[in-house]
């Protein structure tokens, strides 16, 4: 004899269930694996805004975990184009979203930059006009404008970049700004196009 | 009698293989066809650069994990070696290549192949008043129906949000139609295999604030 389901009973399970996997928080085996792959830090770096210059912030800080504080658009600046390791403090990054709102940060001693999503959230796509270096200077050209790889800064000119792709939905500058350069990877963001030593 | 039985068995045996053999050999010759519009640099390239520009950087089409991918100088390279940068560059840098063109194009045909067969039934050749693309397109033509037109629209749902906007309030950050929306004029124009080489290009400079001529 076939005894009938206790759909009652069922339905109470389903939702213990529910509520376990609610408290608990699903597994996200591609997101973990994404974790996993940044490593460990750096020796003698502790957690904290200096860590991982270079790195995707928002894989950690983009609200899934492992990080509590949340960004919404984070990444480091380079001094150089060709150099990864030499990462620039003082930088100075101007955002713009889809609407036209600016949002100005500065690098700390890492060249790492962030913004809380409690601060921000932008509508993407999202643009970045500059990148600058306020302590290198030029003088403006005759016509008026900025030479090139110096955007106008204040009243003057200063060594910079602009972002002339759109970022569409990412906040991790490095998602396409890899360290190396590649057929997947821009490169780090950089605010001198030329070598270190000038070539 | 055993004789003739016998000979009639092996004929119609052989007959048997014979045709076995046939729709065998048929059946692995056949191909699915893809009706679209047909590729060539100019044709495409105008959609393709747009398709870079809006859908391929690295973080969103410019990915190989993506169903539709895309390929360009401003995404995802082709071939080991290229660097991410339009500039040429003896690191690896230079505009779009053909291949690139040809690569985004089959991942586009490609991803809905019956339904672009349908679409590009209905669509091709249809014409405006001037001789260039019928924007909005006539009833024969149902862009609609490719699943990569509902997510740009909107009316599907899409993590890169909607970008196109036919008719106000368009949501923040995408711009009214001026009557139309230029992206969706130049996939509607390739569809219809005239595409409108002004739409694309004007497509390719939304969003983009230049604060300085002076960039790399």
């Amino acid at each position: 004899m076939v005894r009938p389901v206790d759909t009652g009973s069922l339905a109470a399970l389903v939702g213990v269930a529910a509520v376990a996997g609610a408290l608990t928080g699903c597994p996200d085996a591609e997101h973990d694996i994404q974790v996993a792959a940044l490593g460990g830090e750096a020796p003698g770096v502790s957690p904290g805004p200096t860590h991982r210059p270079g790195q995707p912030c928002l894989v950690c800080h983009g609200g899934i975990g492992p990080a509590k504080l949340q960004f919404s658009v984070a990444g480091t600046v380079f001094g150089y184009r060709y150099d990864p390791n030499q990462t620039l403090q003082g930088a100075q990054v101007q955002l713009e979203d889809a609407t036209g709102y600016f949002w100005h940060v500065t690098t700390n001693s890492a060249g790492n930059f962030y913004i809380l999503s409690s601060d921000w959230s932008p509508t993407y796509p999202l643009t970045v006009p500059s990148v600058l270096d306020p302590s290198q200077t030029g003088n403006p050209l005759p016509s008026g404008s900025c030479g090139r790889g110096y955007l106008s800064c204040g009243s003057g000119c200063c060594l910079g970049q602009a972002m002339i792709t759109l970022d569409n939905r990412d906040g991790s500058c490095a998602s396409c700004h890899g360290l190396t350069q590649g057929t997947d990877s821009v490169g780090p963001v950089y605010v001198n196009a030329n070598a270190p030593d000038g070539g | 009698m055993l004789g003739r039985l016998f000979t009639i068995l092996v004929v119609s045996a052989a007959a048997a293989c014979a045709a076995l053999g046939v729709a065998s050999c048929s059946i692995a010759n056949q191909r699915i066809g893809i009706e679209a519009p047909p590729f060539s640099q100019a044709s495409f390239s105008p959609l393709g650069d747009y398709l870079v520009y809006r859908c391929g950087t690295i973080d969103c089409h410019g990915a190989p994990g993506r169903n539709f991918r895309i390929w360009g100088c401003d995404g995802m390279r082709l071939n080991a070696g290229q660097q991410v940068t339009c500039v040429p560059d003896d690191a690896g840098g230079g505009s779009t290549t053909v291949q690139e063109y040809q690569a985004t194009y089959r991942s586009l045909v490609g991803l809905e192949p019956q339904v672009m067969t349908a679409v590009w039934s209905g669509c091709e050749g249809q014409q405006g008043p001037e001789g260039g693309a019928a924007y909005p397109p006539p009833t024969a033509c149902h862009p609609e129906l490719l699943t990569m037109v509902q997510k740009a629209r909107g009316t599907e749902k899409h993590k890169g949000g909607q970008l196109i906007c036919l008719t106000p309030p368009c949501p923040a950050g995408i711009p009214d139609p001026h009557p139309y929306d230029p992206q969706d004029v130049c996939i509607v124009s390739w569809l219809e295999g005239n595409v409108d080489q002004t739409a694309c290009q004007y497509s390719t400079t939304i969003g983009i604030t230049m604060v300085d001529a002076a960039t790399e």
